[in-house]
This record gives structure tokens, C-alpha cells and sequence, in this order.
């Protein structure tokens, strides 16, 4: 079945090696060509992102201190990623227009999708990546003046200290988790032009460090 | 062998501990507080803001500011000290009910609002949620469950021992030790929800509001339960306590309550000024969910405690003829010819009246009446079907 071939080496992966696995889907029939897109600006739209405290029985428990600080990391590295690369961005903080909102929730519909498409293909979807968001996305397109959008979404969970010690007197999985994906948009046509999913065990995205490489890992290949 | 014993009999008494500890011990809210950010009530709060963000920006809320004004003084009124904290939300669902989170985002549901019939009824049900909040149950719960999924694993582990294992077995069936787990976390809900009912009721009725409306909304509940043929709740695992319960309590305390003062108030008139400019598609919006039984027990209330009111009795006709049971004909019939007898009738009783009478091939009746509603509302969407019906009449 295809469904093991492909979670199997990821959860072993993930579980096992303490590894940080990425992934990346390019539109092939839409591709970027950024150097001949000179003067072309990208829309970081605020990410998505919640850090979790796995309690003793396994509740994930959203914790409001770790997702501010993990999130302004996030922010910052993706920003100075950007910059580093030269390319200029319009500033898409708290968008509150009620059909940006729902754009940006459709992006997260979306990408789901996608995320789930990897590991159960739809038939449909098997050879061509070729998911869009519609042509409604030039509302963003016009209000920012930008021509890409980069989406990311990022869950990530850690162990409280007693679920850690259980897990060390049983040796047994915390079964905390890094995964999320990113995403840029062509405004233009609203098609996802590249995607790209982490699944990690390892990583810490409350500090400095970590948080860079886990988003050096989110944004690796990006067509930019 | 030892150890394995001594595993169990801590299980056994962290579960006692788990299912003992009750509602009675709320933590209150101080007016104006925000949590700790390294708190599980910030996490909680954080998960709320976020769903507030889509709630906010969602096309299914009304946002007719007249109706926002008039239960935003009514939930300020009810809340008191915590009105600065709370944002009232009214959700485009014929679902009634209403919703307090726990970082004071209050949601009303437009079916609740179709279905009181004064603002002492409504009243109380929105003190019951706000009660909710300011008692942190939601908070209560959140740990509650942490607890219990904490429980199970030591529990797993030592029964796991013993030779039993813990989670749903190969056949489907539902574990000793997950079974105590969601009835400990129910039967918890289920004493907030008496906590929450105590404390809406007792603000309320100092407030002024009458005390005899609370329990109507949870007899009209267990009328339309009985009436639903799909309606089935399992005592055990149920959240909320039985409506009937909540009835009897709720009439109990008014007992006790209403000889003390003679001024009580309902507040009738400036409910329906507010809500008037949109029952009809309220009605509609019942009507939508296609549960005929249930409507027919709403609007034959509605309609008998509002006789002047056309839209209820349009409504009625509307769910008999839908329903379409024996003698449902003649039951709609005379909905419909009651609502048109009212000074707002509804040109949809006509459309209605016409489609009855077509079927029935009394042709004559169905002609005058799809001309009576086409004369009525000349631009309605469906009137190309009602004109290809006139040509078959």
C-alpha cells in the first residue's frame, strides 16, 4: 500500500533518527523563473503557528508564551531570509479585510490538502502538482501591490518533564513533533507554484538558534 | 507482584480523586484579568483569539447594528463588572443556542433568537453561558481532561498488568478504563452546566427578569425532543443534564423566587422591536433544516403564545406541508389560511396555499392563490416557476 511505503520511512524517520525531513513539490507547468522576474515583490503573509506542551497523558495544550516567541522567530528568519536574497516584500501583518481572511484561510484548506496528498495521493493528483488558490487572490495581489505570496504553517510540540521522564523509564516514544509547510503563491493566477512540508523530531523553535534551521529547513528550495 | 497491586489501588484512587473533584470548587474570574502567558489558560485563550479572528470576519454573522446594539446592552446588563470583557458575536444559524469562550467572545445564535419569546427568557439562557465564563469552566474542563488522559495511561499501564488492556478493544466495544474516563469527564460537564443554570439564574432574577421564563426554554426543549423521531441522548455520557431536570429546577427556584417582588419584568416589546425586521427569514432558516417534526412543535408554539404574528403560522403550514403525513394537509391548510387572516401575512402563505391546493387538484383554489402572491410580490426569485404553474392550472 502505498499510504505505508510512504509514512512508514517517515514516522521511522521522524520517531527514530531525530531527523528533520523536507520535501518539495514545484508546478512544473507553472514554473518560476525569479531572475528573468526582476523587481518582483513577495507577500510574507503572517504564519501560522502554534506551539504545544505535551502533557503526562498526551494532551497537546497550546502554550501562548512558546507560539509568541517561536513565531516571532519565524518571522524574523524568514524576513531576513528574504532580504538576504535581495528580494522586496510588502508587509501583510494582521490582515483584518474580511475576503483577505478568507483567502488565507482557503491558503490553509489548501495546503492541507496538499499535506494529505502527499501521503494519500488523490488519482487525480498522482503527476502534476497543480493545486491553485483561484483567480481571487488578485485582491491581494492589488491591495499589496506583490506578485508572490509565501505561506507558512507550523505546528511543534514538546514533552512536559513528567511525560519526558515517563518516556525515558519506558523508553518509549515522546511522540513530540515538528511539522509544517510553506507555500508560495503566484498572485497573478493564484497557483501554488511551490510547496514545501517538514516533518522533524528534533528542533526547538523557542530559541534563536534552532528556529533559524528549522525555517532554513521550511524554506529550503524556495524558488527565489 | 507487589508493586503491581499498589499500581492499581493508586489508579483506583487517583480515578476517585478524577471523578470527585466537582464544578462546586470554580475558580471566579477577576473583572479585567488576563491570563499569565506561560498559563494553559493563555494557551486557551490564545486558540479562542484565533477562532474569534475567523468569527469576526465570517459572512455567516449579522451584522445589522441594531440588533448587535440591543443584545450587546442586554449581555452588558446580564454580565455587569465583566461587560468591558466581553464581544457579542450573532451567528446566522437556525442551531439554538448560544456560547460563551473562555476569553469572553459571546456568540448568539440567531435560532435561539426565533425561538424565545421574550428577553427574560433569552436572558436567562445568555447568563448561563456567561456564567460559563466567568466561573473558568472551560478552563476546569481543559484540566479535567489533561487529568484523565493522565489517569488513563497509569491506568493503561496497570491494568495492562493484570491482563486487561485499556482503549477500544478489537471488537469495537469501549474499555473499562476509557469508559470511567468520559463518564468522569461528563458527569464534570454535567455539574457545570447545574453551576451555570444556578448562577444565570440567580443574576438574572436580581435583575429584574421574571422568573417564571426561566424553565420555558427547556420545556419548548423537551417538547421538541420528544417530537424528533432522530433525537436519542445517552444519560451516561451526556454533557448537559436532562432538559426535563433543568425544567423542573429552573421552576422550583422561580417558586421560591417570584412572591418576592410583584415588578418582574419581560422585557416583550423591545425584544420583538429588535429582532421583528428578521424573523421571516429566521423562519426560513428553520424551515431549511428539513426537520419538519421539530418545526412543527417550535412554530405551533410560537404561533399560540404570538397569535397576531402571520410568520408563525406561516411557518406552521410550511412544516405540515413538508412533512406531509396523514392529515398534515389539512393541518397546513389551515396555517396558511390563519397567517393570511393576520395583518402581517406573509405572501408566502399564498405561494404555500397555492402548491397545497395544486397538489390536491383543487386547480380553481391554486390558480387564485398563486395570482393573490404573485400580485403581492411581483419579483420574488421563483416566479417564472409560479407562472409555468399558472399556464398548468
Amino acid at each position: 500500500m502505498r499510504y505505508r511505503e510512504i509514512i512508514a520511512p517517515l514516522a521511522l524517520c521522524g520517531l527514530l533518527c531525530g531527523c528533520a525531513h523536507t520535501s518539495n513539490d514545484i508546478a512544473t507547468s507553472a514554473p518560476v523563473n525569479w531572475s528573468a522576474e526582476r523587481g518582483k515583490k513577495v507577500l510574507p503573509v503572517d504564519p501560522d503557528v502554534e506551539l504545544n506542551e505535551l502533557t503526562f497523558g498526551g494532551v497537546a495544550e497550546l502554550r501562548a508564551d512558546w507560539t509568541q516567541t517561536g513565531k516571532s522567530f519565524i518571522k524574523a528568519d524568514i524576513a531576513s531570509m528574504l532580504q538576504a536574497k535581495g528580494i522586496a516584500t510588502a508587509s501583510a501583518d494582521g490582515i483584518s479585510d474580511p475576503h483577505e481572511v478568507q483567502l488565507v484561510k482557503l491558503h490553509g484548506v489548501v495546503g492541507q490538502s496538499i499535506l494529505q496528498n502527499t501521503l494519500v495521493p488523490l488519482p487525480t493528483k498522482k503527476n502534476n502538482f497543480d493545486w491553485t488558490l483561484g483567480s481571487g487572490v488578485a485582491a491581494l495581489r492589488d491591495h499589496y501591490q506583490a506578485d508572490y505570496a509565501l505561506f507558512v504553517y507550523v505546528r511543534d510540540s514538546y514533552s512536559s518533564g513528567s511525560r519526558m521522564a515517563f518516556a525515558v523509564l519506558t523508553m518509549s516514544p515522546t511522540g513530540a513533533m515538528q511539522t509544517g509547510f510553506a507555500s508560495l503563491v503566484d498572485l497573478r493566477t493564484g497557483r501554488v507554484v511551490w510547496f514545501n512540508r517538514l516533518i522533524s523530531s528534533t528542533g526547538n523553535l523557542k530559541e534563536e538558534k534552532p528556529a533559524a534551521a528549522s525555517v532554513n529547513n521550511l524554506l529550503d528550495g524556495l524558488p527565489l | 507482584m507487589i508493586l503491581r497491586k499498589a499500581l492499581v489501588l493508586s489508579c483506583a484512587a487517583w480515578l476517585l480523586a478524577a471523578s470527585g473533584a466537582r464544578a462546586a470548587g470554580h475558580d471566579v474570574l477577576p473583572p479585567g484579568y488576563s491570563p499569565d502567558t506561560s498559563s494553559d489558560e493563555a494557551g486557551l485563550w490564545m486558540l479562542m483569539d484565533k477562532e474569534e479572528a475567523a468569527v469576526k470576519t465570517s459572512p455567516n454573522i449579522e451584522r445589522d447594528e441594531k440588533l448587535n446594539a440591543y443584545l450587546g446592552g442586554v449581555i452588558c446588563k446580564l454580565a455587569g463588572e465583566y461587560c468591558p470583557s466581553i464581544r457579542v458575536y450573532v451567528v446566522d444559524t437556525p442551531d439554538w443556542n448560544a456560547s460563551a469562550a473562555p476569553n469572553g467572545m459571546v456568540q448568539v445564535n440567531t435560532g435561539l433568537l426565533l425561538q424565545v419569546k421574550n428577553e427574560a427568557q433569552l436572558a436567562f439562557v445568555l447568563r448561563h453561558e456567561i456564567t460559563h465564563y466567568v466561573h473558568r469552566h472551560s478552563l476546569a474542563k481543559t484540566r479535567k481532561v489533561v487529568n484523565t488522559a493522565g489517569f488513563l495511561k497509569v491506568f493503561g499501564l496497570a491494568m495492562a498488568g493484570v491482563g486487561a488492556g485499556v482503549g477500544a478493544d478489537p471488537r469495537g466495544a469501549i474499555s473499562l478504563g476509557n469508559a470511567l474516563g468520559i463518564y468522569s469527564i461528563t458527569a464534570f460537564s454535567r455539574d457545570e452546566e447545574r453551576d451555570a443554570d444556578d448562577g444565570g439564574f440567580k443574576r438574572a432574577t436580581t435583575l429584574g427578569y421574571s422568573p417564571t421564563e426561566a424553565s420555558a426554554i427547556w420545556e419548548a426543549m423537551v417538547a421538541e425532543n420528544k417530537a424528533d423521531p432522530n433525537f436519542s441522548r445517552s444519560a451516561f455520557f451526556a454533557s448537559h443534564p436532562g432538559e426535563e431536570e433543568r425544567a423542573a429546577t429552573n421552576e422550583k427556584l422561580a417558586a421560591e423566587v417570584a412572591p418576592t417582588r410583584s415588578d418582574w419584568i419581560t422585557n416583550e416589546d423591545s425584544f420583538h422591536a429588535a429582532t421583528a425586521p428578521f424573523i421571516g427569514r429566521w423562519v426560513e432558516e428553520e424551515l431549511a433544516q428539513a426537520q419538519p417534526d421539530r418545526s412543527i412543535v417550535v412554530f405551533r408554539r410560537l404561533a399560540a403564545s404570538m397569535p397576531s404574528q402571520g410568520v408563525y403560522q406561516y411557518g406552521l403550514g410550511e412544516a405540515y406541508r413538508k412533512r406531509n403525513q396523514t392529515n398534515d394537509a389539512v393541518a397546513a391548510e389551515n396555517a396558511y389560511r390563519g397567517a393570511l387572516a393576520c395583518a402581517d401575512a406573509p405572501p408566502e402563505a399564498w405561494r404555500g396555499l397555492g402548491l397545497l391546493t395544486m397538489k390536491a387538484g383543487r386547480n380553481a383554489d391554486a390558480r387564485e392563490a398563486f395570482i393573490q402572491y404573485r400580485a403581492k410580490l411581483p419579483d420574488s426569485a421563483d416566479k417564472a416557476m409560479i407562472d409555468f404553474y399558472l399556464t398548468q392550472l
